[in-house]
């Protein structure tokens, strides 16, 4: 299978068909990963094609002796921070409205909406770690990035990104233990 | 291993796999609806004209480090001289202003410390070179160095032909002054040209040898002690003066102003090759 790199340099050169294999390999992934930071399908499509034609527009600054990856999570993230920074002055705080109202809305076996309603509060549980650690466990549980590409998607050391994934999971850990936290109906972005 | 396993051995949490693996059975869980085979596609015919777009923007594979290099040409004297035409632009209504006040500032200062007339243009030359200074990093301190960097000159072409053209102001400056200080005084023009051109030169090079090594903040201070040395410890007489005592004034003047130049004509070489 030809490596990320290589299809970089085909498309530096121009080839579509170097594009086509990376949208197939990346839109997956890079959906997952903007769904579970701003929760709605809508903000995700677009942030998503966003992110995209980041790629095609700045493909001649990627430097090949990077690992590929890392350099297009770096364009995500940097695109949701600047979403997010956008929909914060318009005072549009992006919500979890589809993944909440998908799941609260379940018709409705007993079990069925037990099993969504620990989904809901995990992913209410998730949303409320502060940014940093919620980014970091994404891009290492769910992406499966590295801790050095992680390192080098937020550009911090491979230190600090282990010490934010280890505080992401045991303020995880105390969160879901506590019988007290319930889910809140009206959800807001953190 | 499996990843739980993997992440927890590399943040040093193995011993703590039985508690937190409830957790990662719930983040197991957390699944989202993935855009189909149907939507990549979409997303592609999206972005298949951009992509078109961009690579006529920029062709091939040039980047920019060869692009500015291309762009470049040898030093041509006609093309020297272009580039003085279009640097005079340097000389403008906020740089005549900003030469008046220290013109101010050093008649207080000469006041302050009673130093005699004859030594005021010495004392006011070397903030002069600090200004000529300021000006060769302009594009730093402006964040325009993207913009430079494509122009089809050289940094040391820029760098030579801002020195000229600011020396060239500074020295015309000094000189009016010269006479009119001449018709209060009577002192010898030449001598008194001499005098203020050695510190001009002196300090100009100072600072632009010593910011190769401290950067541009470090070769103003340099300079810039230098220069309050001179007022404050040697009463506005020149440095060179003071180190080479036996040596007559002309003497001391041309080493000074050879020296100046040699700091210079090393800064620019090195400006070249950075």
């Amino acid at each position: 299978m030809i490596s990320d790199e290589e299809l970089a340099s085909q498309l530096q050169s121009g080839r579509e068909d170097a594009l086509d294999q990376l949208v197939f390999r990346y839109h997956k992934p890079i959906y997952a990963y903007i769904f579970r930071l701003s929760g709605d399908h809508h903000t995700t499509n677009d942030l998503v094609q966003d992110i995209f034609i980041k790629l095609c527009r700045g493909i001649n600054s990627y430097r090949q002796e990077l690992p590929f990856r890392p350099w297009l999570y770096r364009i995500a993230a940097n695109t949701y921070k600047d979403y997010k920074k956008a929909a914060y002055t318009r005072k549009v705080l992006p919500g979890y409205k589809d993944m909440v109202t998908q799941i609260t809305n379940t018709a409705t076996p007993e079990d069925a909406f037990i099993k969504d309603f620990e989904k809901a509060r995990l992913i209410q549980a998730v949303n409320n770690l502060n940014d940093i650690y919620r980014e970091t466990l994404l891009l290492r549980y769910y992406q499966e990035l590295k801790l050095e590409e992680i390192a080098i998607v937020l550009s911090v050391p491979v230190g600090t990104v282990k010490s934010r994934l280890s505080s992401a999971l045991s303020q995880l850990k105390q969160t879901l233990k506590d019988e007290d936290f319930v889910l809140r109906p009206n959800l807001q972005g953190s | 291993m499996s990843k739980k396993q993997q992440i927890l051995n590399e943040i040093k949490l193995d011993n703590h796999y039985e508690s937190l693996n409830e957790v990662f059975e719930k983040l197991d869980n957390y699944q989202v609806d993935l855009p189909s085979h149907e939507d990549s596609k979409r997303l592609l015919l999206t972005l298949k004209p951009i992509l078109a777009a961009n690579i006529q923007r920029e062709p091939g594979k040039i980047r920019f480090k060869e692009m500015m290099e291309a762009n470049r040409v040898s030093v041509h004297k006609p093309e020297i001289l272009q580039l003085i035409r279009l640097q005079s632009t340097l000389i403008n209504k906020r740089f005549l202003f900003v030469t008046s006040i220290l013109l101010i500032a050093c008649i207080v200062l000469v006041r302050y410390y009673d130093i005699s007339t004859s030594k005021f243009l010495v004392t006011l030359s070397p903030v002069l070179g600090i200004l000529t200074f300021y000006y060769e990093y302009r594009a730093q301190i402006y964040k325009v160095e993207e913009i430079e960097a494509v122009c089809r000159y050289s940094r040391a072409q820029l760098a030579l032909a801002r020195i000229m053209v600011v020396v060239g102001y500074n020295l015309l400056f000094l000189t009016c002054l010269t006479f009119i200080i001449n018709s209060s005084f009577s002192i010898a023009i030449l001598k008194l040209i001499m005098d203020c051109l050695t510190p001009l030169l002196l300090s100009l090079g100072i600072a632009l040898a010593s910011s190769l090594k401290f950067g541009i903040a470090g070769g103003c201070m340099t300079a810039g002690i230098v220069w309050i040395i001179q007022i404050t410890l040697l009463k506005g007489d020149f440095i060179f003066r003071f180190l080479l005592p036996n040596m007559t004034e002309a003497a001391n003047n041309i080493v000074g102003i050879a020296f100046g130049l040699a700091l210079i004509y090393h800064s620019v070489r090195r400006l070249a090759f950075r």
